[in-house]
C-alpha cells in the first residue's frame, strides 16, 4: 500500500514538523491561510514513553529514561468524503498546540491539493532553520577543535 | 484501512466517568439497567458495549473478541485502547461477545483463581435487546428479595450460570449490553427458582 519513497518522505517531514520550535510552526502554519476543516480522531493527550538505547548503538538494549510525549491524532473533513485523511502528530514535551499543528500539517500533506503548498512554505522552512542552527552549532565547536599529531595514529 | 475512522469519547474523561459509574452500580443492582456515555460506535459493537470497552480497556488488558466481531469494531479498540488481543479465552481479561448462540461455554473462560479471583475474566455480552423471553429469577448481594430478569439468555446459559455461582469465589463477572443500556450480572447473583426459557 505505502510505497517505500513515500514512507521515507513522510518520515521527513514528520521528524522536521517534531522538533521545530513552536513559535515558528505557528508562523509558518499562519501563512498558509485558511485551513480546512478538522476534527480530532484523538485529541491531544500528554503521556510518557520509554526511550531506549543500545550500548555502542549495536549492543544489548537498555532502557535509558522516560521523556514526556503529546500525540494528537486529526481527521480532514473533506468535501468528496469518499477517503478521508488522518494526520498524526507526536511531539516532545507538553504542549498540546504543537501536537495539534503537528497533525493538521501532516495531514495537508498527504492531500494532494495542499501537499506542494504546505511542504514549500512549512516543512522546508522549518528544515532550512534546523539546519542554519545546527550548522551554527557546528561552526562554535569548530573553533575549540584541537588537533592532537603523534608519529603513529592510533588506527595504524 | 490500517487506522480506524472513528473518533472516541466526544469528552474523554467525563464520558468515561460517566460510563464506568454505570457499570459499577449494574454490578451492585444486578438486574437493573443503567445508562452509559453515548458515542458513535464502530460497526459490529453495540454504543453501550463500545464506551464500556473504551473505558475499562488499555494497554494492559488482554481481549478476547468473538471471531464473529467485525475487523473496523477490531481496529478501533486497538486504536482507543491499545489493548492486546488474544484467541485462548482462558488467557483474557475481558470477553466479548456477539452472539450469545455460538459463544464458548462459561468453563471456557479464566475463572481465577482462590489466591487471586478477581483475576477472572469479565464478559462483555451483547444482545439485540435487553428484553427477552427467557426468564431467570435472581437473588444475591444487592437484590432486595428476588429480581425476575426477561433477557435473550435463555436455559442452557443459565444452568451454565447456576454451575459456575457454586464455585464462588471463583467465577466470572458479566454485563449485557443493548443500545446504550448495561445490566449487570456478577458472579454473587445466584438463580433462586427454576426458570423457564424457550
Amino acid at each position: 500500500m505505502v510505497d517505500t519513497a513515500q514512507a521515507h518522505s513522510r518520515s521527513r517531514w514528520l521528524s522536521a514538523l517534531a522538533k521545530a520550535p513552536l513559535a515558528l510552526l505557528e508562523e509558518r502554519v499562519a501563512t498558509l491561510g485558511v485551513l480546512p476543516e478538522y476534527r480530532f480522531l484523538r485529541s491531544p493527550e500528554i503521556g510518557l514513553a520509554m526511550v531506549r538505547g543500545r550500548t555502542e548503538g549495536a549492543g544489548q538494549p537498555f532502557n535509558l529514561g522516560e521523556m514526556t510525549l503529546t500525540r494528537c491524532v486529526v481527521q480532514l473533513s473533506l468535501a468528496t468524503g469518499d477517503e478521508s485523511i488522518s494526520g498524526f502528530g507526536y511531539v516532545a514535551g507538553r504542549s498540546q498546540r504543537h501536537a495539534e499543528l503537528a497533525a493538521v500539517c501532516d495531514a495537508l500533506l498527504q492531500h494532494s491539493d495542499w501537499q506542494t503548498k504546505v511542504q514549500a512554505q512549512v516543512i522546508e522552512p522549518l528544515q532550512g532553520a534546523a539546519h542554519k542552527k545546527r550548522a551554527a552549532e557546528t561552526a562554535e565547536v569548530e573553533s575549540t577543535r584541537v588537533n592532537f599529531f603523534t608519529l603513529l595514529r592510533g588506527e595504524a | 484501512m490500517l487506522t480506524t475512522q472513528l473518533p472516541g469519547f466526544k469528552d474523554p474523561v467525563h464520558d468515561a466517568q460517566k460510563t464506568f459509574r454505570a457499570l459499577l452500580d449494574a454490578l451492585a443492582r444486578p438486574g437493573i439497567q443503567q445508562t452509559t456515555a453515548s458515542l458513535t460506535p464502530p460497526e459490529g459493537l453495540k454504543p453501550s458495549c463500545a464506551a464500556a470497552c473504551l473505558t475499562l480497556l488499555d494497554l494492559e488488558t488482554t481481549v478476547w473478541l468473538q471471531p464473529s466481531i467485525s475487523g473496523s469494531a477490531r481496529s478501533w479498540l486497538l486504536f482507543h485502547t491499545g489493548c492486546r488481543f488474544t484467541a485462548d479465552s482462558q488467557t483474557a481479561d475481558f470477553a466479548v461477545i456477539d452472539q450469545i448462540e455460538i459463544m464458548p461455554r462459561l468453563d471456557e473462560f479464566n475463572w481465577g483463581t482462590a489466591a487471586y479471583p478477581e483475576a477472572s475474566t469479565s464478559l462483555l455480552i451483547q444482545l439485540p435487546a435487553l428484553e427477552g423471553t427467557g426468564s431467570a429469577v435472581l437473588q444475591g448481594p444487592g437484590i432486595l428479595d428476588t429480581i425476575a430478569l426477561q433477557t435473550p439468555l435463555r436455559t442452557p446459559f443459565w444452568q451454565q450460570w447456576q454451575a459456575m455461582t457454586e464455585n464462588y469465589p471463583l467465577g466470572l463477572d458479566a454485563w449485557c449490553f443493548a443500545d446504550r443500556q448495561v445490566l449487570g450480572l456478577p458472579r454473587t447473583a445466584q438463580l433462586a427458582g427454576r426458570q423457564e426459557g424457550q
